[in-house]
């Protein structure tokens, strides 16, 4: 299935974009409803007969988030937890993605493997009285520290066991040349593997920075303060009692779903250039 | 699916160099920061959650004590929730990664090719993961509703329905209509990693095995596949984990409704520790679901393991 | 390893917070240093000769809702009267409130005080948390003009436990009248057969009559009323704080019982004046259903109001009764409360506000005017007088915990509805799941 097998407009490329076509209409059918939503005036929203494009546009529920609603402090503490969140991950994950990657043999590594997926199976809901006193002992509730160290550990093991996926495809001949040169295994990390999972890397990034983006339980239970609240849990401030403020609080969504996408636009040339291919000699 | 981990896969042979264990020191270095996160923040709530499990420990009830195995005999006996939970659980589970792989890894490959626009299909795509589960739920809820979704609308409109359908409200369609919603937010992680994944496969193979006249299908099944078997599981293992602890979706969706026909053992253990306060037995239960993962877990890694000795042998 | 840290160090410390597209957020931005924690949340001295009181009051009432502005105004007016309190509220949604109240209690660090529902009082009772506040409130000399209903949702054994309430959401029959024009149906119906025959000639005119929630935390705050209007309660108090559910103790109360259930069942499948897919309805469904006009009516609260901006035509004919009743007329109260703990650092202050809020002067305020729980406050309105009318016969929870009963309940009529179980059925199971419940928390 290589491009040149392909001619233009060939049967299998129609199917190709056929393909596409259907995709995409899953993938974003409730999103293009969140955002007429969104757009549309508070009597035109939750009708009998509902219309997927709105009559008269209008851009007074985004006015409504911006304005008189605290969704910037949210969205700041947000991006400040979640690149923070992401870093970390990386750092961490990257040293123990290689270290089981390619000493998977030596005593004890299996073991914290298993203990990482091990770690993965307390259902969450349980670990929200125990880490909310583990926090306060620590003194981080109300501190988006709490959040960090949290949505870090909660990162970590998929984005190790990941890691060690695409480790497990880099060639170890380099290293080994390397290392018989006296290199320093954090040098060989940094200067040889490292560069040759670069798509794998911008994977986990993503993967840890959305986590923390939309995680809600852990953001609610441990931030009561208003200006440190989360993006996530601060949509609530849209939902009353009995009823729900939809126009403002599907802007607010729209609004949320903008900064991951867009990074993932930036990001892709780093995903899918064709960096680990070269090196590769399968 | 420990045992996994620690196995490198075949495409990158660990190395053998025949040295002190005192050189690998740094190895330990390395996971150490990840060991030390576990530690720290959930192997106290583990055994935290092992003790609440032999007590009976009501929120709304003063005081507790040691009861032994009570709760989880209590649990085993429970013909109307516990057993068709776990059904649910395993249905829910399997139904989700197993929808979440298949169209995560189709929706690569096809993103792989060398279609025009392709950088932007592949941001579109990666939209469902992004929304935050509260606001993907609220609003599926309200496209599959029967009075004024207008999911049911248009399906009717176009005369694909006779008549509108509560699927998240009919006995027979909650529990299919929460997967689909599920599928519908977590493929697209599967296919931004598997597309990652992809372009570490080598090009030079695939040209090659094309010239020799393999088919489309022969060179994805035969080289492309086996590349992606590490971070497959990585995916597959973890995302089981999650979905079948997950309780967010489904609570949100349906609370576990219509008549618990949505209800998985992580809704349960969220009933117990949330509305009804039981926590002891919201421990047992939990305990109960980490055996059931294990048993998993251990039965596909025996399973593997017979068969790579196979192989070699 | 040795750069990436010091790079996490920069955002912490506020690096981040200068980045263009931050800047554009301006003061609400400022804040610095947001990744501290709070130091001391108790006291906040602040050195000007008086040392002030900080107390940590967590509302759900966020800055876009629409009273936001009448609610601050409260606030306000407290703190211009004690300048030595300072009120810290912080906003945690309705939906939020029990499970944050629940696992800080776990946690031990609860605020001062917390804006609650009715049904979580007795659950915060049992988990002995309330503060006793008997000596303050039989010092209080306002304390009468407050219907009594609702001061029985905190009286405990002729002991006040954690608070006051503050204002009353109160349920009504709502229906459109020009439905019931165009069906020939002439007056709102009085009793549960009128609902029917109302239901029935509706039906002619090709609209579904009524509709219920199936689940949802609504579910049960509407067919407890139905109970009620045939004498019966969910559980009554036994003497020392003790509950039961009677029912199966005696045929008479069972049959009046399964009558409840066979009045759900017949709405909706031998007449068929309730759409089936209300056995699945949530509070959600209901109402957007009702402001629709889908449904012609239903029993539904004054934030229906909030609905007339959403769907102003089909809003615009709606009309007000009281619940229909079988045997003795009955309405459910849901009294909010303000509450505190016994472990507040501050219970003086804490008692300050709570008098407030609950006092002459802020509940003729346009916070709470509309829904007073004061009988010396009166207001008049479409939204107002059909629904205060009604607090003669409103009734309040009794005083169980309510997290597995709710459940139970919400379980026996979807059985019923979804024809898995016979009313009769139903009904004993119900009692008996009421009793063992009682047992299990200790209120049997």
């Amino acid at each position: 299935m290589t491009s040149t097998t392909w001619r233009r407009w060939s049967w299998p490329v129609l199917l190709a974009y056929a393909c596409v076509a259907v995709l995409l209409a899953y993938a974003l059918f409730p999103v293009l409803w969140m955002v007429s939503t969104a757009l549309k005036p508070t009597p035109e929203i939750r009708t009998a007969e509902p219309t997927f494009v709105p009559s008269r546009p209008t851009f007074e529920h985004f006015g409504l988030v911006l304005g008189q609603s605290n969704f910037l402090t949210y969205v700041r503490n947000s991006l400040l937890v979640a690149t923070t969140v992401t870093a970390a991950t990386l750092v961490v994950s990257t040293l123990a993605g290689y270290a089981f990657s390619r000493f998977g043999r030596l005593p004890g590594i299996s073991l914290a493997g298993v203990a990482m997926v091990l770690g993965q199976m307390v259902p969450g809901v349980l670990l929200v009285v125990p880490l909310y006193i583990t926090m306060n002992n620590l003194g981080l509730l109300d501190s988006l520290w709490s959040l960090i160290l949290t949505y870090t550990t909660f990162s970590v093991p998929l984005s190790t066991l990941m890691l060690k996926g695409f480790f497990d495809q880099v060639p170890t001949e380099v290293e080994e040349a390397a290392q018989l040169d006296g290199c320093p295994p954090s040098q060989v990390v940094w200067r040889i593997v490292l560069p040759l999972a670069v798509p794998g890397l911008m994977t986990t990034a993503l993967y840890a920075f959305v986590q923390s983006w939309n995680e809600f339980l852990f953001g609610y239970t441990f931030i009561s303060q208003d200006d440190r609240r989360t993006l996530t849990p601060g949509l609530a401030d849209f939902i009353g009692l009995w009823t729900v403020d939809w126009g403002a609080l599907m802007a607010a969504a729209s609004l949320a779903v903008l900064p991951v996408t867009l990074a993932y636009l930036y990001l892709q040339r780093y995903l899918i250039s064709g960096i680990a291919t070269g090196a590769t000699k399968g | 699916m420990g045992i996994q981990i620690a196995r490198p896969a075949r495409a990158a042979p660990a190395l053998r160099l025949p040295r002190p264990l005192a050189r690998h020191g740094f190895v330990y270095l390395f996971v150490l920061p990840s060991v030390l996160l576990l530690l720290g923040f959930t192997v106290w709530p583990l055994l935290r959650t092992f003790w609440l499990s032999v007590q009976d420990v009501n929120l709304v009830r003063p005081g507790s004590e040691f009861v032994g195995l009570a709760n989880f005999r209590t649990q085993l006996a429970d013909q109307t929730l516990f057993w068709p939970a776990v059904w649910h659980s395993l249905v829910w589970t399997v139904g989700s990664v197993g929808g979440e792989y298949l169209l995560g890894l189709g929706a690569a490959v096809l993103l792989n090719q060398p279609l025009r626009g392709r950088g932007l299909f592949r941001m579109l795509v990666l939209i469902p993961w992004t929304v935050p589960i509260v606001i993907a739920a609220m609003t599926w809820r309200w496209i599959l509703q029967p009075e004024y979704g207008i999911g049911n609308v248009l399906l009717v409109r176009a005369g694909l329905l006779a008549e509108p359908v509560y699927w998240l409200g009919d006995l027979s369609t909650a529990l299919g209509a929460t997967i689909f919603v599920n599928v519908w937010r977590s493929f697209p992680f599967y296919t931004i990693t598997l597309l990652a994944a992809l372009q570490a496969v080598p090009k030079e193979l695939l040209e090659a095995a094309a010239i020799d006249g393999a088919s489309a299908w022969e060179r994805f099944w035969r080289i492309t596949l086996p590349h992606l078997k590490g971070v497959s599981l990585a995916l597959i293992v973890l995302h089981v984990v999650w979905t079948f602890n997950n309780v967010e979706f489904i609570w949100l969706l349906t609370e576990g409704g219509p008549l618990h026909a949505s209800e998985t053992l992580a809704t349960l253990v969220y009933r117990m520790a949330f509305r009804t306060f039981e926590i002891s037995e919201a421990a047992a239960l939990s305990v109960m679901m980490i055996v059931l993962l294990l048993l998993v877990g251990g039965g596909y890694a025996v399973l593997g393991r017979r068969r790579e000795e196979r192989r070699t042998t | 390893m040795d750069r990436t840290p010091s790079a996490i160090t920069d955002i912490l410390r506020g690096a981040a917070s200068r980045r263009r597209f931050l800047g554009r957020a301006g003061a609400a931005l400022a804040a610095p240093a947001v990744l501290a924690p709070v130091a001391g949340r108790a006291t906040a001295a602040a050195g000007r000769g008086q040392e002030t009181v900080e107390l940590e009051y967590w509302w759900p009432v966020a800055a876009n809702n629409a009273d936001y502005a009448n609610m601050v105004a409260v606030l306000d007016a407290f703190q211009a009267q004690n300048p030595n309190i300072r009120v810290n509220a912080q906003t945690v949604s309705f939906e939020q409130l029990e499970n944050r109240v629940t696992v800080a209690a776990q946690g031990g660090n609860l605020p001062d005080v917390v804006w609650s529902l009715p049904e979580t009082i007795p659950t915060y009772q049992r988990m002995g948390i309330l503060a006793d506040l008997t000596e303050q409130w039989d010092a209080w000399e306002e304390k009468d003009a407050l219907y009594e209903q609702t001061v029985a949702g905190i009286t405990f054994d002729d002991r006040i436990l954690g608070g006051v309430p503050h204002y009353l959401g109160i349920r009504a029959y709502q229906y459109h009248a020009d439905q019931f024009a165009e069906a020939g149906v002439e007056a709102p119906p009085e009793t549960w057969d009128d609902l029917v025959a109302a239901g029935l000639k509706l039906k002619e005119a090709g609209i579904p009559g009524f509709g219920f929630c199936g689940q949802s935390v609504r579910q049960p705050q509407e067919v407890i009323v139905y109970f009620w209007q045939n004498d019966l309660d969910i559980a009554v108090p036994t003497g020392d704080g003790t509950f039961r559910n009677t029912w199966t103790d005696n045929p008479e109360e069972l049959a009046r019982a399964t009558e409840v259930f066979q009045f759900y069942y017949d709405l909706m499948h031998t007449h068929g004046i309730v759409p089936r897919e209300a056995a699945s309805w949530g509070y959600t469904e209901l109402d957007t259903n009702l402001a629709q006009a889908t449904i012609a009516s239903a029993v539904d609260g004054p934030w229906m109001v909030g609905y007339e901006d959403e769907n102003p035509e089909t809003m615009a004919d709606i009309a007000f009764a009281p619940i229909p009743y079988k045997r003795t007329p009955a309405t459910f109260l849901e009294v909010a409360y303000q509450v505190t703990f016994a472990d507040s650092p501050h219970p003086a202050e804490a008692w300050e506000f709570l008098r407030f809020v609950a006092g002459r002067e802020a509940q003729a305020m346009a916070a709470y005017v509309n829904r007073s729980v004061r009988s010396d406050v009166e207001a008049e309105g479409k939204w107002t007088t059909p629904f205060m009318d009604l607090v003669p016969q409103g009734r309040a929870w009794p005083q169980i915990a309510l997290g597995q009963i709710s459940q139970h309940m919400i379980d026996a009529f979807q059985g019923v509805l979804l024809e898995q179980s016979t009313p009769e059925q139903a009904a004993t199971a119900l009692s008996e799941q009421v009793n063992a419940a009682l047992e299990e928390q200790g209120q049997a």
